[in-house]
C-alpha cells in the first residue's frame, strides 16, 4: 500500500489540495498534519465578524465537519507539528516523535504572525493569526476600551474596522506614509487613511513606535516624532512570517519554498502551496512569497493536480478583497508593475474603479463599491496576461 | 422561481459564502456547483456577496442577465 499523500499544514492550501486530490479520484491515503488543535478553519472571518461575535463559533469557522473528513478518508493529526524532513527516504519528522512517509509532500505550513520586540512579556498586546488570537482581541474589544493598531496591512485595517463598531476608540500607526502604499501607491493608500479617519479612527502615517511605558502591559507607546499614545490594548499587524524552521536541515529555502506555477519544489514528489511558498508568478517573472487566500487555495488545488498528473488549466489573475466599514473592496492584479492609474468615478467618494497601466496595458484594478464590474476587470487582465505570454 | 445561476468556476474561489446563504441552490467543494433551484432573492443575495463574483444570474423565461 502506498502512503499517498502527506500534507504539512492544516490551513487553506492544504484543504483545497485534500478536496483536489478527492474530487481527482485520488484513492491512496491523504493525511494532513495540523500544528493547531482545531479542524482546518478559515482565518478571513478572524479579523472581521468574529471580532463582532458574528459568526464565531468554531463549527462555523471549519471548512468541513467531522464526518466529511471520515467519508474521504482524510486523516487529521490535530495538534501535531512538522518538525523535520528526510526527502531521500521520504519521511516527515513529527512533533510527537513520530515518523510518516509519504509518496508525495505538499508543504502547506503557513506563517505565523510577526510580533515586536518591545512588547515582549506584555500581557495585553496581541496578534491575530489563530482563533485564541481572536478570542482574546475580542474580549478586549469593549465600548470606551482604547485600542492601538500597529501596521495599516488588511489585518490591522479590518480589526480597526471591527473595533470602531464595538465602540472602541482606535487608533492606528503605520510606518509607511499611507495604509497599503507599497501595493497601490500612496495616492490610493490615502484613500483608506481617509476612510478611517471619517470613522473616526485616529491614524499616525510614516510613525513608528519607539518606547513604552508600563510595567508588564502596555500603558503607552512613544512615538518617533515624540507623540504619545495612551491604550488599553495593542493589536500588532505587521505581517507574517513563514513556519518553515522545520526545513533547516534540508534543501529547502526556509525563508519560503521555491515552486514553479504548479506548486514544484525543487525536490521530488515535494510541493509547496500557500503562505510558506515562494510560487513562480509569470506576470511578475519572479517568485512570489506571502499569497492571498485566495492565492493559497489555488495554489493547494494546483498542487494536488500535478500530483495527479491532471491538467490544472489556466493560472487565475492574484486578487484579493476586504470589507471595510461595509464598504467592499476588490483588488486584482500587480499594481507595482504599473507605470500609470486612471480612475472611473471619483476617488475621494466612496464608489470608484482604479485601473493601474504599463505601456497602457491594464495590469490591475482596484474597485470600490463595484462588485458587479469584478469579471469585467478579470476579463481586462486575462486579456492583458494572454498578450504578455503569446 | 424564474432566475437560473451559473458559476464560473475559473472564477470561483471557493469561499463558500454561497452555500452559507442559499445551502439550497449551492454547494461548494474544491469549486461551488448549484444543486437546484431556490427563491430568486437568496440566489441574488448570494450572487451579490459572492467575494469573486463568480455567479451570474440571468431569468430563465427571457435569457436577460440581472447580475453582474
Amino acid at each position: 500500500m502506498s502512503p499517498g499523500v502527506v500534507i504539512a499544514g492544516g490551513g487553506l492550501a492544504g484543504q483545497r489540495c485534500a478536496e483536489a486530490l478527492r474530487r481527482g479520484g485520488y484513492e491512496k491515503p491523504v493525511r494532513m498534519v495540523c500544528g493547531e488543535s482545531h479542524r482546518p478553519y478559515d482565518r478571513p472571518p478572524l479579523s472581521k465578524e468574529v471580532l463582532l461575535a458574528r459568526g464565531s463559533d468554531e463549527e462555523t469557522l471549519c471548512f468541513r465537519s467531522t464526518e466529511w473528513y471520515e467519508q474521504n478518508a482524510v486523516e487529521l493529526l490535530l495538534g501535531v507539528q512538522a518538525c523535520g524532513l528526510d526527502d531521500r527516504e521520504k519521511n516527515l519528522h513529527l512533533s510527537d516523535g513520530s515518523n510518516v512517509s509519504y509518496e508525495h509532500l505538499l508543504i502547506a505550513t503557513g506563517g505565523r504572525a510577526r510580533g515586536l520586540a518591545l512588547f515582549k512579556g506584555c500581557a495585553n498586546v496581541t496578534t491575530l493569526r489563530t482563533i485564541e488570537d481572536a478570542r482574546r482581541l475580542r474580549a478586549a474589544l469593549v465600548p470606551g476600551a482604547r485600542l492601538l493598531v500597529i501596521g495599516a496591512g488588511f489585518i490591522g485595517q479590518e480589526a480597526a474596522s471591527a473595533a470602531c463598531q464595538a465602540g472602541v476608540t482606535t487608533t492606528i500607526v503605520e510606518a509607511a506614509p499611507a495604509p497599503l502604499a507599497t501595493v497601490l501607491g500612496a495616492e490610493l493608500g490615502g484613500w483608506f487613511s481617509e476612510l478611517h479617519r471619517s470613522h473616526g479612527v485616529e491614524l499616525f502615517l510614516d510613525e513608528r513606535v519607539v518606547g513604552l511605558q508600563g510595567q508588564g502591559q502596555v500603558d503607552a507607546v512613544r512615538l518617533a516624532s515624540g507623540q504619545s499614545v495612551e491604550c488599553d490594548h495593542v493589536l500588532v499587524g505587521v505581517g507574517i512570517e513563514p513556519n518553515l524552521g522545520w526545513l533547516d536541515e534540508s534543501e529547502l529555502d526556509p525563508s519560503g519554498v521555491r515552486t514553479d506555477a504548479d506548486g514544484r519544489t525543487d525536490l521530488p514528489n515535494v510541493y509547496a502551496a500557500g503562505d510558506a511558498a515562494a510560487t513562480f508568478d509569470p506576470l511578475l517573472g519572479r517568485h512570489n512569497l506571502g499569497c492571498h487566500w485566495e492565492a493559497a487555495g489555488r495554489q493547494g488545488a494546483r498542487s494536488a493536480s500535478a500530483m495527479l498528473g491532471l491538467d490544472p488549466g489556466p493560472l487565475a489573475i492574484s486578487s484579493f478583497w476586504s470589507d471595510l466599514y461595509g464598504t467592499r473592496v476588490q483588488y486584482l492584479g500587480h499594481a507595482s508593475l504599473a507605470d500609470d492609474v486612471g480612475f472611473d468615478g471619483d476617488p475621494n467618494s466612496r464608489d470608484f474603479s482604479a485601473t493601474f497601466t504599463r505601456d497602457g496595458q491594464p495590469v490591475a484594478v482596484l474597485l470600490v463599491a463595484r462588485p458587479h464590474m469584478l469579471p469585467e476587470a478579470r476579463a481586462l487582465l486575462t486579456a492583458t496576461t494572454e498578450r504578455i505570454f503569446s | 422561481m424564474s432566475y437560473e445561476a451559473h458559476i464560473d468556476a475559473s472564477a470561483c474561489a471557493a469561499h463558500g459564502d454561497c452555500e452559507a446563504i442559499a445551502p439550497e441552490i449551492f454547494r461548494v467543494d474544491d469549486v461551488a456547483v448549484v444543486i437546484a433551484v431556490g427563491p430568486d432573492e437568496l440566489m441574488l443575495e448570494a450572487a451579490r456577496t459572492c467575494p469573486t463574483v463568480a455567479i451570474r444570474v440571468t431569468d430563465q423565461a427571457t435569457g436577460e442577465q440581472i447580475f453582474p
